[in-house]
């Protein structure tokens, strides 16, 4: 037999048996894992299981393995997977394990210590660099979360308007394309604010300023998050309405929208109540819009309305034709549901 | 000079002297303020930058500040990940400082071009009032290491428990001698190590 100190040294995880394939001798690692399960004098294949590179039974087929890899399971420690390598001897034979790929969930289920491997072995170093590594990536994510988040931030920068935070003309039209892309219907809303103009000449561009944003948020309220709410510029807005069922629908939000717009506004003491005229108009699959035409035609409606008094709402035909229904405030008003 | 070597001295003058301070120093060395945009931008001459800054802000000598440097990144609870990282070099105080040498090749298994001074470690003949006397040799040295790593053989003395009394015995343009003497390696409880981080088996189990 083999010193047992000297392997003890080398291989902690090493197991000597006699010709028969008794144990006579288990490494102190294994010895740890094993506790108080004694397996001296036991055959070494009910210790281990031999899964590859094919399973075994007797002794005599482990010895013909002589130095290849093993791929072992242990059913004391729980079936769990080890590689091995085994090596017939004069006076005894000796098979060592090792645990492989599965190095890092040894060390949390079975809870080894530095001491469990051999000085030589690279265990440690490969823990070392795994862990070096994940502190080495958790720094790199975070820098790509701050590269993604300034990515955002420059996206949102070209989409945005910056006093109300809806989106801009150049993000309403790519959104308008996107719309007229897909196969759905949508209604199509273009606001253009009554009395802004008196507002901001009379009380200046602060109250001005503060309408706007009483007006988005209304805007914003009224919709959901997939639409698309736009201010295009000055006191004018647009809301992209999408899956919308009917042109009913369509008029029964803007009713809301309008009651909204039009209740009483204060800023600063001073009232600084508006009011609105809109155009709709509702698209449907099965019509051939070009963008173009579109916000031309919608645009059309609202110089109707506004034509038609304040606080009135001009709706497109259905078909794209030239034909326009208008609405009054009041009528709107019974839209309310 | 590395990134990550801007970056330690910015969580450095963070934990112990305040974000305030540091952005004092960023802007005196003409470096980004902002704690993960320091390792994105680089330009030759950084590092020493801050380092000035960090003088004339701090009004504190260079190689103290250095070894606290040295301290943090050894001991804070921010720097964990490294002190776990250090650990791994030995199960006790003097198996850690005669791992010291492999410390550089075990900083390039992680960051291969971070730049690394050359290490050595001799036993002296020592005294019977300690149990080793070691000299640890820093050479062709990137200035300043030689502060950094007494500092954190100093922190690590203390997370092994040990009694030791560290010097700076010889310092000149690439030669630095660090003199260490062991009074007693089991004289304190050392700090808590595992194999694997406490928190990370539910990371593994994932």
């Amino acid at each position: 037999m083999i010193d047992p100190k000297v392997l003890d040294c080398f291989a902690p995880l090493h197991v000597q048996t006699d010709h028969q394939g008794l144990i006579t001798h288990i490494g102190p690692a294994l010895k740890r894992l094993l506790g108080d399960q004694t397996v001296l004098g036991q055959p070494i294949l009910s210790l281990v299981k031999i899964d590859r590179p094919h399973q075994i039974s007797h002794y005599l087929d482990l010895e013909a393995l002589h130095g290849a890899r093993l791929h072992i399971s242990m059913p004391l420690l729980a079936d769990f997977t080890l590689t091995g390598v085994f090596a017939k001897g004069q006076s005894g034979d000796v098979l060592n394990l090792s645990f492989g790929p599965e190095l890092v969930q040894a060390v949390d289920q079975l809870s080894l210590s530095a001491q469990d491997f051999a000085a030589t072995d690279l265990a440690l170093e490969l823990l070392y660099l795994i862990e070096a590594n994940s502190a080495i990536t958790s720094f790199s994510n975070a820098l790509m979360g701050r590269i993604q988040e300034a990515r955002k931030k420059a996206e949102d920068l070209a989409q945005k308007d910056p006093l109300t935070g809806l989106h801009n003309r150049r993000s309403f039209d790519a959104r308008l394309a996107r719309a007229l892309d897909n196969d759905h219907s949508f209604a199509l809303l273009h606001i253009d604010l009554d009395y802004f103009k008196q507002v901001n000449d009379t009380l200046g561009h602060q109250a001005g300023d503060y309408v706007l944003c009483h007006v988005a948020d209304t805007l914003t309220r009224f919709s959901r998050t997939d639409d698309c709410a736009a201010r295009l510029g000055g006191d004018e807005f647009a809301v992209i309405y999408h899956n919308m069922p009917s042109p009913e629908q369509a008029l029964q939000i803007y009713a809301r929208i309008l009651a909204k717009i039009r209740a009483p506004l204060k800023f600063e003491g001073q009232d600084c109540s508006i009011s609105a005229s809109a155009g709709l108009i509702f698209v449907t699959p099965q019509t051939d819009w070009r963008a173009d035409d579109l916000i031309a035609a919608v645009d059309r409606a609202l110089y109707a309305a506004k034509d038609h008094g304040r606080s009135a709402l001009a709706m497109c035909d259905q078909g794209g034709a030239n034909g326009i229904r208008l609405y009054s405030g009041q009528e709107l008003a019974e839209f309310q549901t | 000079m590395h990134a990550l070597i801007n970056k330690a001295l910015q969580s450095y003058i963070t934990a112990c002297h305040g974000f305030d301070v540091w952005q004092t120093v960023a802007l005196r060395a003409r470096v980004p303020s902002d704690p993960l945009d320091i390792m994105l931008q680089m330009r030759p001459g950084q590092t020493l930058d801050i380092l000035q800054a960090m003088t004339d802000v701090l009004g504190q000598d260079r190689s103290v500040m250095l070894e606290d440097l040295g301290t943090f990144l050894a001991a804070h609870p921010d720097c964990e990940n490294l002190r776990r990282l250090l650990r791994f070099g030995g199960q006790n105080f003097m198996d850690f400082l005669l791992s010291l040498p492999d410390m550089p090749a075990r900083v390039r298994l992680a960051v291969p071009d971070m730049p690394m001074p050359r290490l050595r470690i001799s036993q002296k003949p020592r005294p019977v009032s300690m149990q080793a006397h070691l000299e640890l040799i820093c050479s062709t040295c990137v200035p300043g290491w030689a502060h950094v790593l007494l500092g954190l053989v100093r922190a690590m003395a203390d997370d092994y428990g040990a009694l030791a009394l560290l010097d700076l015995v010889h310092a000149d343009h690439d030669h630095h001698v660090i003199s260490i003497k062991v009074i007693e390696a089991g004289f304190a409880t050392p700090r808590q190590f595992h194999l694997r981080k406490p928190n990370s088996t539910a990371q593994a189990a994932q």
